[in-house]
C-alpha cells in the first residue's frame, strides 16, 4: 500500500459480481446440503475430478459419473501460514496463523485446498483427516469448515494418482435431465482498496487545482498541451515541458444528461458529464455537467469549487458560459 | 523459413516498493523512452506495440489507454498480453512470431506492474469464485504447499534453499535497476527472517516492486543496421496446462510445462547438455525452492541434486552456469514486467552491456517465464545467428 508521503488517490473497489454455477456444480452443492461430497469421474481414464468437472480435459471427453468420496482423506501438503492476505469477499484479512492443506479425498484423484480447524496437533504430509461440516449447511462451500486430524494412518501411502480406489465406490450416473432443482447463481462480492499514483507532475497538478488554477503541460519541442499533464508529451514523448495555465472556457463538444434514478452515485448539483474544448487545447476535457441548459456548440465554463483540497473534484464542473455568448 | 529475429535495445526504469514520482503511464514511457533511446528511434519508426500487464493488481481498466496516447498522430498495430508472470515471457514470444513471420519488421514491447497501487495476493486470490475462492490465499501460501511436498520428496534443506536467496540479492547489487540489493546478505540472516507460511521465510520470497521494462524485437535487417551485437531469439516455446492447484500434485517436482518447454527449445538449437552449453540464465523464480524445483525441470541436475547445485556454486557469478546475474525475480518483481526483465538481461549479456553483473563472454542465454501455477515459457538468445552456436 501507498505510504502517507506518497500523492496517491484511494479508490476503493467494492462489487459484486454473479456466477452461474452450472449443472455439475449445483448438483455438487445440493448433495454437499446433505454432508455428502460426489465427484465426477471419467469414463475413459477413470481420474475421479473435485471440483467435478462436466468434462475431462486429458481425455477430451464428457464425465458421465457421480462418484461418491470423503469424507476421509490423506493430507498430500501442508504449510502454516503467518501471512494475513486481504480477503476480497469482505475486505477484511484474515486470521493467522493457520494450516492450510491440499487433501486428498478418499476415492478422488485430485486435491482439495483447504484448512485443518485442529489447534494445537502437527499436521504432516500423509496425515489422516476427515471433513468438519458446518452445523447448519446451506448449499455453498462454506459447509465445509476444514479437516480434523484422524488417529489412522494411511494403510498403504501409494503415490498420488496411481491408486484407483474410487473403483469400488458408490456411484451413480449423471442425468443433467433432473428438474428438482434450478441451476444456482451465487453472489460474490469483491472489496479491494486499490489506489492511484499522482506522480510528481500529477501531484503539482492537483495542487494547481486547489489554488483555483487550471494548468497544462506545454510541452516545449513541438508545441502540444498535455492536459492531464504528463512527465512525457503525448504528442511526442519529450520531457521538455512548461506549466501554463488554462483559462476555464471553451466549447461544448458533448454532454450526456442522466436521468434522476442514474445519478444517485453523483454530487447532487450534477446533471451528468460535459466534454469541452478549452480555449487553446486541442484535446477536449471532461467533467460534470453542472448546468441542465449546457447544450453542444455552446461556450462553457469550467467553474471550481469554493472549498479546495488538491483533487480532481476541486473542479465543480461545467456551466453555460454568458460572457463569450 | 521464418525471418531471423533479435532483441535489439531494452530500456528499464529503476524498480522499488514505490515508485512515488511517477504515475503508472510515465513509468512505462520512461521504459519505452530508454529503449528507443539506446538506438536513437523514435516511436514513429516502430511497426507495432505490445503491451504485458496485470491489471487486477493495480484494479484499473484499459491501462493501456493512456499509452497509446503516445502514438500522437499514427495509429499503431498494438496488443496487450496478461497471463500471470508469463506476460512478460509470452509477450517476447508474441513479438518474436510477429516479426519471424514476417508481419512486422520491428515491435517494441513493454511490460509493467505497479503493485504500490493493490493488493497483489489479494488479486491472485480472485480465483474460481464458487470452489476454490474462500481459500486461495496467493503466490505464498500455494508455493508453500507445493514445496512441502519438494522438500518431501527431494529432502531439500531450508539451508539449501537460502542459499539461493543469499545468491539473487548479491548478485542484485550488481544491478542498478534491482529493487532488492543486499550485498552483505548471509544464509544465517535469512534464516532468521519469519515465516510467511512455512517453509517460506520473508528472505525466500520475491518482492512486489513497481517498475517497467521495454523491448524492441527486430528482424535482421534492421537488427544489423540498428545493433553491433544483437541478441538473437533462436527457439522459443511456450506450455499451458491446467492450472487448478488440486489438480497438481507435486508440482514442483514434475514441472512438466517447463520440462517439455526446455526440452523444445534444447532440441531446435541442439543443445544436450545445457549446463556446459549455456553461458547464463535468466530464470523466473519468485521463491528460492522454485529455482532449486527448476533446476531439475531445465535439466541443469538430476532429480534431488539441485541442492547440491548451488552448494557448489555451479550457478553463482563464478560458477559453469551463471543462473540471474540480474538478481532475478527475488530481487525484483513487477509481474507484469518481470518476463520482459529476464529477457532484457538475458540480452544485456548477449549485447555485452552487462556492466558489473556481466557474465565475460557469454554469448548464449536462456530465458524462461513461470506464469499462474504451472505455466512455463522458455527462449534462448545467441549472439550468433542460424550457424551452430
Amino acid at each position: 500500500m501507498s505510504e502517507s508521503n506518497v500523492p496517491s488517490v484511494i479508490i476503493p473497489m467494492d462489487s459484486v459480481y454473479h456466477s452461474s454455477a452450472g449443472y455439475h456444480f449445483t448438483y455438487f452443492f445440493h448433495k454437499l446440503k446433505e454432508k455428502e461430497i460426489f465427484g465426477t469421474r471419467c469414463p475413459s481414464c477413470k481420474e475421479v475430478f473435485l471440483p467435478p468437472r462436466s468434462f475431462c480435459g486429458s481425455c477430451c471427453v464428457k464425465t458421465q459419473e457421480w462418484i461418491r468420496v470423503g469424507p476421509k482423506g490423506t493430507v498430500r501438503a501442508v504449510s502454516e501460514v503467518f501471512l494475513p492476505i486481504l480477503d476480497p469477499s469482505t475486505g477484511m484479512k484474515r486470521k493467522v496463523p493457520h494450516t492450510m492443506v491440499l487433501v486428498q479425498l478418499d476415492g478422488a484423484d485430485t486435491l482439495l485446498h483447504h484448512v485443518i480447524n485442529d489447534e494445537g496437533k502437527t499436521t504432516q504430509i500423509g496425515s489422516r483427516v476427515e471433513v468438519i461440516f458446518a452445523e447448519k449447511t446451506i448449499g455453498h462451500m462454506k459447509d465445509i469448515l476444514g479437516f480434523c486430524l484422524l488417529e489412522e494412518t494411511e494403510v498403504s501411502f501409494s503415490k498420488i494418482f496411481l491408486k484407483r480406489e474410487s473403483e469400488s465406490r458408490e456411484s451413480f450416473e449423471i442425468n443433467q435431465n433432473v428438474s428438482d432443482f434450478k441451476v444456482l447463481k451465487f453472489s460474490n462480492r469483491v472489496q479491494i482498496p486499490f489506489s492511484y499514483t499522482l506522480g510528481d507532475i500529477g501531484a503539482q497538478f492537483v495542487n494547481y487545482l486547489s489554488k483555483g488554477r487550471l494548468m497544462a503541460f506545454h510541452c516545449q519541442d513541438c508545441n502540444f498541451l498535455n492536459l492531464p499533464p504528463s512527465r512525457f508529451c503525448y504528442s511526442c514523448l519529450s520531457k521538455n515541458q512548461i506549466w501554463k495555465e488554462i483559462q476555464p472556457i471553451g466549447k461544448t463538444i458533448g454532454v450526456a444528461r442522466l436521468e434522476k434514478q442514474h445519478r444517485k452515485h453523483l454530487p447532487e448539483d450534477v446533471f451528468g458529464f460535459a466534454l469541452v474544448q478549452l480555449k487553446g487545447m486541442t484535446t477536449s476535457f471532461l467533467h460534470h455537467l453542472i448546468d441542465p441548459e449546457l447544450k453542444k456548440g455552446d461556450p462553457a465554463q469550467l467553474i471550481f469549487r469554493s472549498q479546495r483540497k488538491g483533487a480532481f473534484l476541486d473542479i465543480q464542473g461545467f456551466r453555460s458560459c454568458s460572457l463569450i455568448r | 523459413m521464418a525471418n531471423e529475429v533479435a532483441i535489439i535495445s531494452t530500456g528499464q526504469t529503476h524498480h522499488d516498493k514505490c515508485l512515488a514520482h511517477l504515475s503508472q503511464y510515465e513509468m512505462v514511457l520512461e521504459a519505452m523512452t530508454s529503449c528507443l533511446n539506446e538506438v536513437n528511434l523514435k516511436l514513429k519508426d516502430i511497426d507495432a506495440v505490445m503491451y504485458t500487464n496485470m491489471e487486477l493488481f493495480e484494479g484499473r481498466a484499459f491501462p493501456d489507454w493512456w499509452m497509446a496516447d503516445a502514438f500522437g498522430e499514427k495509429t499503431f498495430p498494438s496488443y496487450k498480453i496478461a497471463t500471470g508472470g508469463t506476460s512478460g515471457t509470452s509477450g517476447v514470444i508474441g513479438a518474436f512470431m510477429a516479426v519471424a513471420s514476417g508481419q512486422f519488421r520491428s515491435v517494441l514491447l513493454v511490460g509493467w506492474e505497479k503493485h504500490s497501487e493493490g493488493h497483489t495476493q489479494t488479486g491472485m486470490s480472485l480465483t474460481e469464485p464458487l470452489w476454490d475462492r474462500q481459500m486461495a490465499a496467493g503466490a505464498v501460501s500455494n508455493f508453500a504447499l507445493s514445496i512441502s511436498q519438494f522438500m518431501n520428496t527431494r529432502h531439500i534443506t531450508e539451508r539449501q534453499a537460502a542459499l539461493v536467496a543469499v545468491k539473487a540479492r548479491r548478485n542484485a547489487a550488481n544491478n542498478p535497476y534491482a529493487h532488492l540489493k543486499i550485498p552483505d546478505l548471509t544464509v544465517e540472516k535469512v534464516l532468521a527472517s519469519p515465516y510467511l507460511a512455512t517453509p517460506v521465510r520473508r528472505l525466500d520470497m520475491c518482492p512486489q516492486s513497481d517498475g517497467a521494462c521495454a523491448l524492441l524485437i527486430a528482424e535482421k535487417d534492421f537488427a544489423l543496421k540498428k545493433c553491433a551485437r544483437p541478441a538473437w531469439i533462436r527457439a522459443a516455446a511456450t506450455r499451458h496446462n491446467r492450472p487448478y492447484l488440486g489438480d497438481l500434485s507435486d508440482r514442483l517436482s514434475t514441472m512438466r510445462t517447463l520440462e517439455e518447454a526446455s526440452r523444445q527449445v534444447y532440441k531446435e538449437v541442439g543443445i544436450r547438455e545445457p549446463i556446459k552449453e549455456i553461458d547464463v540464465a535468466e530464470i523466473y523464480e519468485p521463491v528460492s525452492y522454485a529455482e532449486l524445483a527448476w533446476y531439475e525441470s531445465l535439466g541443469f541436475c538430476g532429480p534431488g541434486e539441485s541442492g547440491r547445485l548451488i552448494e557448489d556454486g555451479v550457478t553463482s557469478m563464478t560458477g559453469e552456469l551463471p543462473v540471474n546475474p540480474s538478481g532475478g525475480v527475488l530481487s525484483t518483481n513487477p509481474v507484469g514486467a518481470s518476463g520482459v526483465i529476464r529477457a532484457a538481461e538475458a540480452a544485456l549479456q548477449i549485447h555485452g552491456k552487462g556492466d558489473k553483473r556481466q557474465v565475460q563472454g557469454a554469448k548464449t542465454a536462456l530465458v524462461t517465464g513461470y506464469g499462474v501455477y504451472s505455466w512455463s515459457d522458455v527462449m534462448l538468445l545467441s549472439a550468433s545467428r542460424a550457424d551452430k552456436i
